[in-house]
C-alpha cells in the first residue's frame, strides 16, 4: 500500500512533460474521460453504454510512450501493478452479475474487459499526471484558475506537513512503547483503546501547530490586502499549446472515427482464433 | 527618538489572574542589538508579542500603557502594518516555514502586501543572501537542517524590509552548530544592515558578546537593564537565576583573590587577552 | 548485570546506516553522556538498549537477556527512555493519570499504583498539579512530569534524550540535582549537546563521542572534551574553561590545558600571573 503511495508521488525529473504546464495536464486527465465518452455515449439514446474494448485498449497503449516521455516509466509500472488487483476485481465482479442475470457471451466478455481497461487507462493517466506534476505548481495552476487562495494555501500546508506529522507519529509511538504500551495486543476494540496514548498527543500538537502557524502568518502581514500577488505565475509555451493541439485533434479523431466508422467488436474475433490454436 | 519605545506596559491574558507583564518601562534606539532574558515565565515571550502587534490584537486580554514601534502606537495599528517594522521570529523552526519551498516562503510576505512582482523577487533574493540562504533557495523545509530552517525563518521575516528584528529564543531547539549559524546572521544583520535587534536567549555564553544591552526580566518586571558586563556581574542577575558565562564567573573568582582584569570579558579570547595584558606579556597586542 | 553492545550494527530499511559497529558498556550506577552531532546515531543509539530498536547485525544485551529475543514493554521494565521532547507523550486527563500509565501497563496492582504515583509526585515537586491536565503545564513542568513518568517504576537504567533542550538555568539545576540523586540507585545515560552542563557535574560522567554511526572516543570528561580535534570531529565546540586555558597558551603564557574546574582554572592562571610578573 505504501509504495502505492510512494509511486503516486511528485518525482523531479527533467522530461517533456515535467515541462508543461498543469494546467495542460489537467486538461489531459479531462481528455482521457471526454474520449470514454465519445465510445460510450450512444449518439441517439444518448445514454452511457458499455461495449466494445478496443478504443480502451488503444487509450491504455498510448498512455506507455507518454510514461516514457516523462521518465516515470519505472514507477508508473508499479503504480499499474498495484492497481491490477483493483481493476481485476472490476472485471471480475461485473462477470458474475452477468452471468447470474444467465446473460453471459462473447459482447459482455468485450464489455466488461474494455471496463477494465477504461480503469486502467484512468489510473495510467493520473498516475503519469501526479509523477510529472508538482504540488506546487499543481496549486498554482488551482490558484491561477480562480480557486480562492486560502483554499490552495491549505492545500499546500497540507503537503508540506503531511510527513512532519507521520514521523511525529513514529515517535510518539516508540514514546509510548518505552512507557509499556503494547499495541499489538487484544481484540479490535481494546487495540482501539490502545491507541489513544498515540492519537491524542498528535491532535494537541496539530492545534499547536495551527496556532503557531496563525501566529507565524499574522506576522507576515497575512490579510494585509484582497489583492495578493504571487511571485511565480504560470504562462502557457509553444509546448504548451502545441500539447493542446493535439489533444484537441486526438479528440476529433475519436468523434470522427466513432460518427463514421463501426468500432469492431475484438473478443468476437479473437476468441476462435485462441480455440482453434487450442 | 527611539525605535522602539515602551511606557508602563501591563499585560494579563484573558482568562489568567495573574499579570504576565508588570508596569514594563523601555526605550531600544535604532542599530542596537538588545538581549533580553531571564528564567521562564518572566514574560520575555510575552514582551516580544507586544511588540509586533500579536499583542493585542491577536491575544485578548488586558492591556496598559503604550508600545510605539517605528512611531506607531501598536494599539492602533493592524498587524499586517506593523509586521513592515517589526519582524518576529518564533521559537520553533518548523512552524514558521508553510510552504513547500524556501523561496515560497520567503516570498509569502511580500506576496500578502500586495507588492509589484519586480519589487517582491528583489526583497526575495536580498533577504536570501543576507540570510545566506541562497544556494538553499529551492530546498524543501524538511531537507534542511535546524540551524537553516531558522535562517529561513528569519529570511522570510526579513523580506517584509522591518527596521526592527524581534526573535523569541531562537536557538531554543537547535544545537550549537545551529545556534552559532543563527547568532552568527543575526550579529551581521544588525552589524552590516544596521537591524535592531532584540534576542530572546538562555545561551548567554554564545550571545553576550554581540549585545550591546542585557535585559533581565523576572515575574513580567524588567530587574537590570545595561551593558552586558555589569548586568551579568550584578548580584541581582545571580539572584534570578539566569546562565551566567563561566568565563564572567572566572572574572568574578580572579577579582576575589585581587586579580582584577580591565573589564568584564565575554568571550574566552577575550578572557585570556586581558589576562594576558595584566601578566605583562609582551604579545598580547 | 550491565547493557552490553557488541559491535552493534544498524541501517534503515531505506538502507541508511545508523550505527556501524559499536561497542559499549553501561554498568551499574553508571553514569555515562553521549555526544556528537546531529545524525551520529545517538538516539538510534539508545533506541537499542530497549528494544525500540533491534540490531540488523552484532547483539544488544539487557541483563543478560538479547534485546531481540524480548518485547520492548519487558525490556522497558529496565531501562526507562524518555525523549526529547514531551508533548510526543503527554496526554492523559490529570498529571496523576499520565504518571500511573506506565505503572498500569506493566501490571502494577491498583495499590502499588497509588503508592508509587504519591511518591512520585512527592519527589518531583507536581503536586499541586496531581489533577491539572499535563497539556496545560509549562514546558519545564511538562519536563519534570515525563521523567516521573518514567522514573516512577524504577527502572535499573535511566537514558535521556537531550533533557536539557528548552531549559532556563535554574530548571537546568533542578535536573542536575535529580540525576545526582538518582544516580545513587540507578545508571543514568544523557545524550545531550549541552557541554557546560555536563562539564559542570561531580562527579564527571563518562563521555562517549559519536560520529557518523562510529564511536570515536570513549573515557573521562577531562581528557575527551578538552581536546579541540576531538571535540572538532564530533561537531562540538570547546567548553570555555580549557579555551580560555589555551588561549593563554596561544598568547605565551604557558599553562595546562586539560582542565574542567573554573576553580582549578582560577588557580592556575592566578599562578601564571604570579610567576610571570
Amino acid at each position: 500500500m505504501s509504495s502505492l503511495l510512494e509511486s503516486l508521488a511528485f518525482q523531479k525529473r527533467d522530461s517533456v512533460l515535467h515541462r508543461l504546464d498543469p494546467r495542460v495536464k489537467l486538461a489531459y486527465a479531462i481528455l482521457m474521460i471526454a474520449i470514454a465518452a465519445v465510445f460510450c455515449v450512444d449518439p441517439t439514446t444518448l445514454r452511457w453504454e458499455w461495449r466494445y474494448s478496443l478504443p480502451y485498449i488503444v487509450l491504455f497503449a498510448c498512455q506507455i510512450p507518454l510514461a516514457v516521455l516523462g521518465k516515470v516509466g519505472r514507477l508508473w509500472l508499479r503504480t499499474l501493478k498495484a492497481s491490477l488487483p483493483l481493476a481485476l476485481l472490476i472485471v471480475g465482479t461485473n462477470l458474475l452479475v452477468v452471468w447470474m442475470y444467465g446473460q453471459l457471451d462473447v459482447y459482455q466478455l468485450e464489455r466488461v474487459v474494455g471496463m477494465g481497461f477504461f480503469f486502467l487507462a484512468l489510473v495510467a493517466s493520473f498516475s503519469i499526471f501526479t509523477l510529472t506534476t508538482s504540488p506546487d505548481d499543481l496549486s498554482l495552476a488551482l490558484e491561477q484558475m480562480g480557486v480562492p487562495f486560502w483554499f490552495c494555501f491549505i492545500f499546500r500546508a497540507a503537503l508540506r506537513f503531511t510527513p512532519l506529522m507521520a514521523r511525529e507519529a513514529r515517535i510518539t509511538i516508540d514514546a509510548q512503547r518505552a512507557r509499556g504500551l503494547e499495541l499489538d495486543k487484544g481484540g479490535p476494540i481494546a487495540r482501539a483503546r490502545r491507541y489513544v496514548p498515540i492519537l491524542v498527543p498528535l491532535i494537541v500538537n496539530a492545534v499547536k501547530r495551527a496556532w503557531d502557524m496563525a501566529e507565524a502568518m499574522e506576522s507576515r502581514a497575512w490579510g494585509a490586502t484582497g489583492k495578493r500577488m504571487s511571485l511565480y505565475v504560470l504562462r502557457l509555451s509553444g509546448r504548451d499549446y502545441l500539447a493542446l493541439c493535439i489533444m484537441l485533434f486526438a479528440l476529433i479523431m475519436a468523434i470522427y472515427v466513432r460518427m463514421f466508422f463501426q468500432v469492431p467488436y475484438l473478443l468476437p474475433y479473437i476468441l476462435p482464433l485462441l480455440e482453434g490454436l487450442l | 527618538m527611539p525605535i522602539v519605545e515602551v511606557e508602563g506596559l501591563s499585560f494579563t491574558y484573558k482568562g489568567s489572574r495573574k499579570k504576565a507583564l508588570d508596569n514594563v518601562d523601555l526605550s531600544i534606539e535604532e542599530g542596537e542589538f538588545v538581549i533580553l532574558t531571564g528564567p521562564s515565565g518572566c514574560g520575555k515571550t510575552t514582551f516580544c508579542r507586544c511588540l509586533n502587534g500579536l499583542i493585542p490584537h491577536f491575544y485578548p486580554g488586558d492591556f496598559e500603557g503604550q508600545v510605539v514601534v517605528a512611531g506607531l502606537d501598536t494599539r492602533e495599528h493592524e498587524i499586517w502594518e506593523l509586521s513592515q517594522h517589526v519582524g518576529l521570529v518564533f521559537q520553533n523552526p518548523e512552524n514558521q516555514l508553510f510552504c513547500l519551498t524556501v523561496e515560497a516562503d520567503v516570498a509569502f510576505g511580500p506576496e500578502n502586501l500586495g507588492l509589484p512582482r519586480h519589487e517582491i523577487r528583489k526583497r526575495v533574493n536580498w533577504a536570501l543572501k543576507a540570510t545566506g540562504m541562497w544556494e538553499l533557495r529551492h530546498r524543501a523545509p524538511h531537507e534542511l537542517s535546524g540551524g537553516q530552517q531558522q535562517r529561513a525563518a528569519i529570511a522570510a521575516v526579513l523580506a517584509m524590509r522591518p527596521k526592527v528584528l524581534v526573535l523569541d529564543e531562537p536557538t531554543s531547539f537547535l544545537d550549537p552548530a545551529g545556534a552559532a549559524e543563527v547568532l552568527s546572521i543575526v550579529a551581521r544583520l544588525n552589524k552590516q544592515h544596521g537591524i535592531t535587534v532584540i534576542l530572546t536567549e538562555h545561551r548567554l555564553d554564545m550571545a553576550a558578546a554581540l549585545a550591546d544591552r542585557v535585559i533581565v526580566m523576572d515575574r513580567g518586571r524588567v530587574v537590570l537593564n545595561g551593558p552586558p558586563g555589569e548586568v551579568l556581574t550584578s548580584e541581582e542577575a545571580r539572584k534570578v537565576g539566569i546562565g551566567i558565562p563561566k568565563v564572567v564567573r572566572l572574572y568574578e573568582l580572579l577579582a576575589g583573590r585581587g586579580l582584577r582584569l580591565p573589564r568584564v570579558p565575554l568571550t574566552p579570547r577575550e578572557m585570556a587577552l586581558l589576562v594576558a595584558e595584566v601578566a605583562g606579556i609582551a604579545d598580547s597586542a | 548485570m550491565p547493557i552490553v553492545l557488541e559491535d552493534v550494527w544498524y541501517s534503515y530499511p531505506n538502507g541508511v546506516e545508523a550505527l556501524r559497529g559499536v561497542s559499549l558498556t553501561i554498568g551499574d550506577r553508571d553514569f555515562v553522556v553521549i555526544m556528537g552531532p546531529n545524525g551520529a546515531g545517538k538516539t538510534t543509539l539508545v533506541k537499542t538498549f530497549n528494544g525500540l530498536v533491534k540490531p540488523t547485525r552484532g547483539h544488544v544485551l539487557v541483563d543478560g537477556v538479547d534485546t531481540r529475543r524480548a518485547t520492548v514493554a519487558e525490556l522497558a521494565r529496565r531501562v526507562g527512555l524518555v525523549f526529547q521532547n514531551p508533548d510526543h507523550q503527554l496526554f492523559c486527563e490529570t498529571v496523576e493519570e499520565e504518571i500511573a500509565f506506565a505503572l498500569r501497563n506493566f501490571g502494577f496492582t491498583e495499590e502499588e499504583v497509588r503508592k508509587r504515583v504519591d511518591w512520585a509526585l512527592r519527589a518531583f515537586g507536581l503536586e499541586e498539579y496531581r489533577d491539572t491536565s499535563p497539556l496545560a503545564l509549562s514546558g519545564g513542568e511538562k519536563k519534570r512530569v515525563a521523567i516521573a513518568s518514567v522514573l516512577v517504576w524504577e527502572p535499573k537504567y535511566l537514558v535521556l534524550d537531550e533533557p536539557t533542550l528548552g531549559q532556563d538555568y535554574a530548571q537546568k539545576e533542578k535536573l542536575r540535582k535529580l540525576i545526582n540523586e538518582l544516580l545513587e540507585r540507578a545508571s543514568v545515560v544523557m545524550v545531550s549537546h549541552d557541554i557546560e552542563f555536563i562539564v559542570d557535574f561531580r562527579p564527571r560522567p563518562r563521555v562517549v563521542l559519536l560520529a557518523g554511526g562510529r564511536v570515536l572516543a570513549e573515557g573521562r570528561a577531562e581528557e575527551l572534551l578538552t581536546d579541540l580535534e576531538l571535540l572538532k570531529k564530533a561537531s562540538l565546540v570547546r567548553p570555555q574553561v580549557p579555551e580560555i586555558l589555551d588561549c593563554l597558551c596561544d598568547l605565551g603564557l604557558k599553562v595546562r590545558t586539560d582542565v574542567l574546574d573554573l576553580l582549578e582554572a582560577r588557580d592556575i592562571i592566578l599562578s601564571a600571573v604570579g610567576a610571570g610578573r
